[in-house]
């Protein structure tokens, strides 16, 4: 099966039918992504299927990983094989940085484990869950082959979401700036206060002061009559 | 010049309209947490009511107390505001809000959602027992709607605070 430059993504996806770690039967295939990756052909990727669940639903072979007819020797050519080859690369360009990453960090997992190593999987599933969510450009394999619609609409939430953000940074700055001045008027209440009080203090005292020497000063008081 | 903390955190504008404050009002929580405008307070400190006092008016005059929160259930989308979390009416000049009634209990915060402000709003009633009819919810509540319908007026003093949701301890 060659690759057809033409050919849309759903239709490479059923061809390539990805198998990636429960099914231990691709280990026989002569064609088994196992092989493949003991021939350090592909990377993880390959065996990772279509997005779930949207292309899962509906591949022929139901709604596991499945299918050997892999043709590795279409699809490893040429080596490296990776997304970005499979295709002509326009479509899948925006996978490059992540994908090194992870074929780094995987791959190697492969060749020890194999196939059969499904502690892996959680491990694979998970960036791209976490880049579904931050990304909204980035999404599963496949995904930027959907309808225009999920295109605008990752769009408008994008733009929504940056909208959100500029308001909650705009509330934030408002509350900094309402803090400060509060501050500062507090400050200034004090210092009027304590200025006040002081002064109060200081009249009192005066006062008791102007009182003590009349007190203090001798009285002629009345001798004893002896 | 620095702007009003009122205006700056929306306070004037989400709430109320553009007021003059007339009487001081103090709030403090737990004998020693004072309220300051856009000020942050945990949660934790402001389970139990707060004295609110009155620093204004005479004996003869009596003053609505009103607690608020503009921000349920979260900031970006107060879709549920207000929230009322008091409502006190009667309060003698110069008195606390314990000389007055409580209409609607005093309610602690729980924000949910972002950083939610609070708000304590003083109305100067025309005369005693103005409002007779205790709100029948605290969802949705409306402070400009109420002042009208009681015939409140603008405020004569408002006091806010932020509080957000307190983070549980957790086993790290």
């Amino acid at each position: 099966m060659a690759v057809n430059p033409t050919a849309t993504m759903e239709e490479l996806w059923k061809d390539i039918s990805p198998s990636p770690l429960h099914c231990h039967d691709h280990r026989h295939s002569s064609s088994s992504p196992a092989t493949a990756a003991a021939r350090q052909d592909m990377i993880f990727q390959d065996f990772l299927g279509p997005p779930p669940p949207t292309s899962m639903l509906g591949h022929p072979t139901g709604g596991h990983y499945g299918g050997s007819n892999l043709s590795s020797s279409s699809v490893v050519n040429p080596p490296p094989v990776t997304i970005l080859s499979l295709n002509t690369g326009k479509e899948f360009h925006f996978l490059e940085s992540p994908s090194p990453f992870r074929s780094s960090s995987i791959s190697g997992n492969l060749q020890r484990g194999g196939l059969a190593n499904v502690s892996s999987a959680p491990f694979s599933c998970y960036p791209f869950e976490s880049l579904d969510n931050s990304t909204p450009a980035l999404p599963c394999f496949g995904a930027k082959k959907r309808t225009n619609d999920s295109d605008t609409g990752s769009g408008d939430r994008r733009h929504k979401k940056m909208i959100k953000n500029r308001e909650s940074a705009a509330r934030s700055r408002a509350r900094k700036q309402a803090y400060t001045n509060e501050l500062e008027l507090e400050v200034a209440h004090l210092m009027e206060e304590n200025a006040r009080l002081k002064k109060q203090q200081e009249q009192l005292y005066m006062a008791s002061a102007a009182k003590l020497p009349k007190k203090n000063a001798f009285q002629r008081s009345s001798t004893a009559p002896f | 010049m620095s702007v009003d903390p009122l205006v700056l955190g929306r306070v004037i504008g989400d709430v109320v309209d553009s007021f003059s404050p007339s009487v001081p009002m103090s709030v403090i929580f737990n004998h020693n947490k004072h309220v300051y405008n856009g000020h942050e307070i945990f949660p934790s400190s402001v389970t139990r009511k707060p004295r609110v006092q009155v620093h204004g008016g005479d004996m003869r005059t009596f003053f609505t107390l009103v607690m608020i929160d503009p921000d349920v259930p979260g900031p970006s989308d107060p879709y549920l505001k207000e929230h009322l979390h008091w409502l006190v009416t009667d309060i003698p000049g110069t008195t606390n809000a314990t000389f007055g009634k409580d209409l609607v209990g005093y309610e602690m915060p729980q924000p949910k959602i972002g950083i939610h402000r609070f708000v304590f709003l003083l109305f100067k009633q025309k005369c005693r027992k103005t409002v007779r009819n205790p709100p029948v919810s605290r969802e949705r509540f409306s402070t400009r709607k109420f002042a009208e319908e009681n015939e409140l007026g603008l405020p004569v003093a408002a006091l806010f605070f932020n509080a957000r949701r307190q983070a549980t301890a957790r086993r790290r």
